[in-house]
């Protein structure tokens, strides 16, 4: 780890100042800057969880809302009866849990099938988890009420998403990195150069599905009232994949860069276009596909290769 | 007797499945598009019955020289001027697939949003064919039974297509490998655009014959993509005979099922078996393994 | 006097706190007053959002300025009115940020009510924080009777599940000791958070008044065919069939009825069954079907608000959202009795006002609207309102309901 901080010692001490002037945004930012930060810490983390594993293995993933939900629930049930973090902890490990099962029952599924499949996993939880709530309990809603402020949710989705990035990229330069993309060009190659693929997979799958539940535990936090279609919102599926593929789910500050722009892009148009909102943000998806190709992520890095071949050229005159 | 005719209605709403899933197999399978603004034809075709019927007081069915039409026209301009340039660039089929997933939900948006503004989004309904037919004993909705009927006609018009024209041999050819098919002279650009915007008009059929029963607005399209993808992944990609077979397999479980069990799983039944049938033949109930 | 009720709003404000006019001060009157609002346009709920609610901001928007805006006594004028609407998507956080955005960045003075009971109750802590008080119009839930002193700038306009409940049990009641009836009832509803918390209210009151409910299951919302379960209803052979519905499986329901020849004599849809599609879908067949969420169409004011409705959107309006538009109404009368946007101020007199509107006398005890229209019935082709009885504008019972012919 220290070797690796070395070696990036540039992009390291930015991204430790960036992160320390994020800290301090709840000082100078009013509760709706506050909660604009909110919602995009929580689609960046989101986005980075969802390329963690899907990204590198292409295994397309429409689970998020799932997991997602899996982490409103447990809050919503563990709060009453153990403290706030306690509760949001819980939430990250039963999201791990339930994701070790689903991949180990699902993760031989490739290609759309997959795709579909998990999309199929998230209305099956919501609709039986619907009728237990039902059954048991005679409602379907619960309430969340804390005294959680706006600042200690700022802080700690800043904090979940932060671990996040540099976590994703951590793993993309160690072994495990290596045996995801190896998996994601050919699954069959790489376990015979030697990867345990179903270990690896599960193991991916479910670290990263535990950054989803924690992230739906704690903007649950602001929810006084829940119920299934709620957490089980299968928007959030599409958001985040979607976010993914414009920032360019290859690397891990990829996502962070279709996340953020697509964040604020709907902030404009909910607010210009209130009455043709799907109608714009449909069109920027079309625009973003013809003349953004390859995402956000391959654009920034032309940028930087062209910054690069200029500095070279002129050293070489100099 | 009851269980009888819960069986019939299950048989009627999977027939109702298949017919939504036929033409996105068309589009996916054939034209290998995964079109995810599909149900917005669907939802063209059910508005535009509704408002031939509630409006001119026509007969709804006539509506279909209307919507089949607009809808082939549409589909095959966005496959030959959204799809191709997206085939030409793509460096690989994962590539491809993100790229159709961004344009296709864009268009998803766009469509609806169009309709909300132009449509409103109030909650539309008409009676047509309503009226009880009694079958051995057991009662169903005439407009049930005749777009079951429907679906049945057209999974066999398109079978014999399939089996016994030129551009059925193509479009078969293309379904099991589009390079060797272009190497025997099949052009496949054109055959895939004529696949998928006949998938496009066969959406909007459905939406006609399914508006007959049930209720609708501007915003029901996703929900119709999504449960006809469904059915097109358990019969199979490109098993555009079987998406009717599945789609009779999914109704029947469902509709006995929820019967038997609690009706309040009906859904949960649906996607159940949807799972249990990958997990154990991960490329569908038709496809030879 | 209709034209009066329905265009200014501001007719006969009984017992409200009567201030002394002061005169125009040096302070200056602002030269508009701004509504926000952040409401679901796109996603599943975007279409009953837009009829139920949009549509009415939309219409008293233009007739309050048609009418030179809302009077402010402080400063002796009329200052028009100004809408900032969002789109939140139908998401909570959407919402929440959407919310800040209205009061922090665009200042406006008063927040006008999203839609749906999760995104009202999602809302509340900041309207609350703030001090905005907010009417809401499409919220209903069983937790009302305890959230009042929580959530003291909150309002609740339509009937919460007691109230809609309560008096359909009793009918039945009132039936069976007439003789009329055996009491026999059966008890559908969708497994969302309306249909459940109906449903348990209902079957508290059915087992006050001695109801025998012979049938009660959920069934999953969203699906595609209600026949097996009508026919499991049908087979207990009752004489009351009550469906806590949504719009889709009101409609599909109400048809497959039809088919199986289902004529049970007190029948009762809930939401989706006042919209003006549902007439328009089965004709005369609607008769006697009871209904929840209804407004008197006879009411003072009512013509002419269906047909500047009709004049601005070119469709009939939705009777379910009258009661948006009642809300407008007596949050017009409230800034007026204040004379000047002061919330505080404008809250109480909220709280302890009655208020005349479109939908009737709306008097709130403990925030919560006292005696809101809960069940209708179409009666010859036509929505007429029934429970709260003795509510002026109340019609008899029609009963037995038709068969369907």
């Amino acid at each position: 780890m220290l070797e690796l901080l070395r070696r990036n010692w540039g992009i390291s001490a930015l991204t430790a100042l960036g992160a320390g002037l994020l800290a301090l945004v709840p000082l100078f930012g009013s509760n709706y800057v506050l909660s604009l930060f909110i919602v995009l810490y929580a689609n960046v983390a989101l986005a980075t969880a969802w390329a963690f594993f899907s990204g590198a293995t292409r295994y397309i993933s429409l689970a998020t809302a799932a997991f997602f939900g899996v982490g409103i629930y447990t809050l919503a049930i563990l709060h009453v009866y153990v403290s706030i973090p306690l509760a949001v902890v819980g939430a990250a490990i039963v999201g791990f849990l339930v994701a070790l099962v689903v991949g180990l029952s699902t993760l031989r599924l490739r290609g759309v099938y997959f795709v579909v499949f998990t999309f199929g996993l998230t209305e099956l939880v919501h609709q039986v988890l619907n009728w237990w709530e039902i059954k048991i309990n005679k409602t379907v809603s619960r309430y969340i009420f804390t005294d959680v402020s706006n600042v200690n949710i700022y802080e700690t989705l800043l904090a979940v998403t932060l671990i996040t990035i540099v976590g994703s990229w951590y793993v993309s330069q160690i072994r495990l990195g290596f045996a995801l993309r190896a998996i994601g060009e050919d699954e069959t190659v790489a376990r015979h150069t030697g990867v345990n693929t179903t270990r690896v997979k599960i193991l991916c799958f479910a670290l990263s599905a535990s950054v989803m539940a924690l992230v739906g535990a704690v903007l649950a936090l602001r929810y006084p009232y829940i119920d299934a279609s709620i957490a089980f919102n299968n928007t959030w599926s599409f958001q985040v994949l979607i976010a993914a593929l414009l920032g360019g789910a290859g690397r891990a500050w990829g996502p962070a860069m279709g996340a953020v722009p697509l964040v604020l892009l709907s902030e404009y148009l909910a607010g210009s276009f209130p009455h043709h909102f799907s109608i714009a943000l449909g069109l920027c998806f079309v625009v973003i596909v013809y003349f953004l190709p390859g995402g956000i992520t391959r654009l920034i890095e032309r940028f930087l290769h062209s910054l690069k071949a200029a500095r070279a050229g002129m050293g070489g005159h100099g | 007797m009851i269980l009888f005719e819960v069986f019939l209605g299950g048989l009627l709403l999977g027939g109702m499945y298949g017919l939504i899933a036929l033409g996105l197999n068309l589009q996916y399978g054939v034209a290998r598009i995964l079109n995810l603004s599909y149900g917005e034809f669907f939802m063209g075709g059910a508005f535009t019955a509704f408002f031939t019927i509630m409006l001119w007081k026509l007969n709804p069915l006539l509506s279909l020289f209307v919507s089949l039409p607009i809808a082939f026209v549409i589909n095959w301009l966005i496959y030959q001027y959204l799809m191709i340039p997206l085939v030409r660039r793509a460096a690989d089929q994962d590539a491809l697939d993100a790229d159709v997933v961004l344009v296709t939900f864009g268009l998803f948006f766009v469509f609806q949003g169009l309709a909300l503004v132009n449509w409103s989004g109030d909650l539309r309904g008409y009676s047509f064919l309503s009226s009880p037919v009694h079958l051995v004993g057991a009662t169903v909705a005439f407009n049930r039974l005749f777009a079951f009927l429907a679906a049945c006609a057209l999974a066999f018009a398109l079978f014999l297509v399939l089996r016994y024209t030129r551009f059925g041999t193509a479009l078969r050819a293309m379904t099991i490998d589009p390079v060797a098919a272009s190497l025997v002279g099949i052009d496949v650009r054109k055959f895939s655009a004529l696949a998928f915007a006949a998938g496009g008009a066969l959406a909007a059929a459905s939406g006609m014959l399914v508006s007959t029963f049930i209720s609708f607005s501007s915003t029901i399209g996703v929900e119709y993509t999504l449960k006809a993808l469904i059915v097109v992944i358990l019969a199979g990609v490109g098993r555009v005979t079987g998406t009717l077979a599945a789609g009779l397999v999914l109704g029947v479980v469902e509709s006995v099922g929820g019967y038997l069990v609690d009706p309040q799983l009906t859904i949960a039944i649906n996607f159940g078996l949807f799972m249990l049938v990958l997990l154990l033949r991960p490329t569908g109930l038709f496809t030879r393994a | 006097m209709d034209r009066r009720t329905f265009v200014k709003g501001s007719a006969a404000v009984v017992g409200a706190a009567t201030l002394p006019r002061t005169p125009a001060q040096a302070q200056a009157a602002p030269d508009k007053i701004r509504f926000g609002y952040a409401i679901t346009q796109s996603g599943p709920l975007g279409p009953g959002a837009d009829s139920t609610t949009v549509s009415n901001y939309k219409l008293w928007n233009k007739l309050v300025n048609d009418a030179g805006g809302i009077m402010l006594k402080k400063f002796g004028k009329k200052v028009p009115i100004e809408m900032v609407a969002y789109d939140d998507q139908g998401k909570p956080d959407e919402l929440l940020k959407l919310t800040e955005r209205l009061i922090q960045q665009d200042k406006v003075d008063m927040v006008l009510s999203p839609y749906a009971t999760h995104m009202n109750l999602a809302q509340a802590p900041i309207i609350n924080k703030y001090e905005y008080p907010v009417i809401m119009t499409t919220a209903t839930t069983n937790k009302t009777y305890e959230l009042g002193p929580r959530w003291p700038y909150a309002f609740w306009n339509i009937a919460q599940p007691r109230e809609a409940s309560q008096p359909l049990s009793k009918a039945i009641a009132d039936l069976k000791k007439q003789g009329k009836i055996k009491g026999r009832v059966a008890a559908i509803y969708p497994s969302v958070e309306y249909g459940v918390e109906n449903n348990e209210a209902f079957l508290e009151a059915a087992k006050k008044d001695g109801l025998e409910v012979v049938f009660n299951k959920s069934y999953a919302f969203g699906a595609s065919d209600l026949q097996p379960l009508i026919r499991e209803v049908m087979a207990t052979n009752p004489d009351a069939f009550l469906a806590f519905s949504y719009p889709p499986d009101t409609f599909m329901l109400t048809e497959q009825a039809q088919i199986l020849g289902f004529n049970p004599q007190f029948m009762y849809v809930a939401i989706g069954g006042v919209f003006p599609q549902y007439k328009d879908k089965f004709g005369n067949k609607v008769n006697g079907i009871l209904v929840y969420g209804p407004s008197d169409p006879k009411a003072p004011g009512m013509d002419e608000y269906a047909k500047a409705h009709r004049d601005l959107f070119k469709q009939e309006y939705e009777p379910g959202g009258v009661n948006v538009y009642a809300a407008l109404q007596l949050t017009q009368q409230a800034i007026e009795t204040v004379g000047e946007i002061d919330r505080k101020k404008i809250r109480d007199v909220i709280a302890n006002t009655t208020f005349k509107t479109l939908w009737g006398e709306i008097k709130y005890v403990k925030q919560l609207n006292a005696n809101p229209w809960a069940v209708g019935q179409w009666q010859n082709g036509e929505l007429t309102v029934i429970y709260p009885a003795d509510k002026a504008g109340a019609k008899p019972l029609l009963f037995p309901k038709p068969a369907w012919s």
